[in-house]
């Protein structure tokens, strides 16, 4: 009897221990979301009534609108630096095709390894060097650099876990290489490559640390801009904005997982690029 | 193979397509890095203007118990994240690795969707829950400074700071216990041991390394994290990386502010060092991201 309560305690600790963990994750976003709808000219939580008005502010609001544009020009942006400049590496480095692959990737890494802040700092004192202000190609090259490595790792991974035999059928029924990499390799990876891709362009939509150092508000991003709003004087509508930006990665969010889903082998690596 | 492999020429032509990348390297990371350590060594005259070399920054850095402190609570806060992601982290982990479907499904979107929104967004979330009168402060009251709330406190900073880096701990720890062999749980079972002694016998030991392996991740994450600690602690709680942005970009003290960036930094890259060996060994590789 005891035994059969034991093992029943045993099987309910983890159902509740996971609830309250899903509760944690949750609770800041749906807080954020919620409070968006308040009534009060104050942020508060337990929303007081229901309006949509910060909402129409906000989408009406042309420094939000700037600000948004401004995200979405400098991650895409960046994103196709990183992309033009690791796609090349990652081909080359998966394929072992130079001495010392393996030491060049994790050079390739380092970025990711380095906290932000040192290099943003760098950056900010080599453009005071030189006596210029930070132009916005500064911001686009500085998050290249910091989504490169995404990519390069989910490319290289994908190549390398092609199988070898599907470029040895092609070689041996005649196609040429350039036939093999368009016709076979490329479409191949197409599909981890575009997560690759949507990571690093939500890594760099998201960053503050950069665009926060070297250009302040003159060239306001949109976590730039929230940053000022919530630091100097916040209200629903920074509520508003950051709601909709939760909406984003939930779709994100729910179209990656049922992919995953569907897939009967989910990545092993416990890389996020697995669902990006 | 590749073609060419062994001839002189198309070898240097193989290294064609790592120029692009090594010169953005080059110029947007490697000459940052190296001004930020030699303006390490200058002497701060006054508000961005510098002088001659000397070690005073270290120095100061080193001795001063205001910057040692800040550098000492850098540290503190980054290895309670660490455990405390671990903690949280587990659970979660072993639940999408071991769930059903539908759970997994539930919770992989659960931890996504957070992985991919801006910590500024986040942080903001705990700002409202923290603050004074807010929930947390009725519902966790012993925990903060009574109605003041969390806002401002290393309490709320741990907090908020694990909830942002407990998606790379979940990711890291599922790549391990998915690898976990699921025979030698059933073999444990069979051989008549409870669930709580092969979870502690069998499964634990077994992917001990990826929890080290995801508490460096985090640690070496959480030692530079800005945006948490910069909106929850403000001013009454800084720690070395606010106390760079508030050296750097307000007082212009830029000596100083490249000298507590050099020590975070070479506190991040012995970390991942360790990191690197210990994933490779046990091919914990993994959420090797930062977003802090």
């Amino acid at each position: 009897m005891t035994r059969r309560l034991l093992s029943w305690a045993e099987s309910a600790v983890l159902p509740v221990v996971v609830t309250v963990l899903v509760a944690f994750l949750a609770a800041p976003l749906v807080v954020l979301v919620a409070t968006a709808f308040t009534q009060t000219p104050y942020l508060s939580f337990p929303p007081d009534g229901f309006t949509l008005r910060w909402f129409e502010g906000v989408l009406s609001d042309p420094t939000w609108r700037a600000a948004a544009w401004n995200s979405l020009i400098i991650a895409a942006m960046s994103v196709g630096v990183a992309a033009v400049v690791g796609a090349p590496a990652a081909i080359v480095l998966a394929r072992r095709g130079v001495r010392f692959a393996p030491s060049l990737t994790l050079l390739i890494m380092i970025p990711i390894m380095v906290p932000s802040i040192m290099y943003v700092l760098g950056l900010m004192l080599g453009y005071n060097e030189l006596d210029v202000s930070v132009p916005t190609w500064g911001i686009v090259l500085a998050l290249a650099v910091l989504t490169t490595p995404y990519l390069v790792r989910t490319l290289m991974a994908a190549l390398e876990q092609l199988d070898p035999a599907l470029e040895e059928a092609a070689l041996s029924l005649g196609a040429s290489r350039l036939r093999i990499w368009v016709e076979i390799l490329l479409p191949n990876v197409a599909k981890s490559f575009f997560s690759g891709v949507s990571l690093a362009f939500i890594l760099a939509f998201d960053e503050l640390v950069v665009p926060l150092f070297l250009a302040g508000p003159d060239v306001p991003t949109l976590p730039v801009r929230i940053y000022s709003s919530v630091a100097y004087n916040v209200d629903p509508s920074v509520a508003a904005v950051s709601s909709l930006l939760v909406l984003v990665s939930a779709l994100v969010a729910v179209l990656s997982a049922r992919d995953n889903l569907r897939k009967p082998t989910t990545r092993k690596d416990g890389a996020p690029d697995g669902g990006a | 193979m590749t073609a060419g492999r062994n001839r002189g020429g198309a070898r240097r032509a193989a290294w064609l397509p790592l120029a692009p990348v090594l010169t953005l390297y080059a110029i947007q990371f490697v000459v940052p890095m190296a001004l930020v350590a030699v303006t390490s060594f200058r002497r701060h005259e006054s508000a961005g203007e510098m002088g001659g070399f000397t070690t005073d920054n270290f120095a100061k850095v080193l001795q001063d118990p205001y910057y040692l402190g800040m550098l000492g609570r850098s540290l503190a806060l980054a290895g309670e994240t660490a455990l405390l992601t671990a903690v949280l982290g587990y659970p979660i982990a072993y639940a999408l690795a071991r769930g059903p479907r539908w759970l997994k499904v539930v919770l992989l979107v659960v931890v996504m969707v957070p992985l991919m929104t801006s910590s500024v967004v986040r942080s903001f979330g705990w700002m409202v829950l923290f603050a004074r009168d807010g929930i947390f402060s009725t519902l966790a009251g012993p925990l903060g400074d009574g109605p003041a709330g969390l806002m401002y406190t290393s309490t709320g900073v741990l907090l908020a700071t694990a909830h942002v880096l407990l998606p790379f701990m979940v990711l890291t720890l599922y790549g391990v216990l998915d690898r976990l062999n699921p025979t030698l749980v059933q073999a444990s079972m069979n051989l008549g041991a409870s669930r709580t002694g092969t979870f502690l016998r069998i499964t634990l030991p077994l992917s001990m390394n990826g929890v080290v392996a995801g508490m460096l991740l985090v640690f070496a994450t959480a030692t530079s994290a800005f945006v948490t600690p910069q909106l929850i602690g403000g001013t009454r709680y800084r720690v070395a990386a606010t106390e760079i942005y508030e050296q750097s970009i307000n007082l212009l003290n830029w000596p100083l502010a490249s000298a507590m960036a050099v020590l975070l930094v070479a506190v991040a890259l012995l970390t991942m060092a360790v990191y690197t060996r210990l994933s490779r060994d046990s091919g914990a590789s993994g959420a090797t991201g930062i977003i802090g």
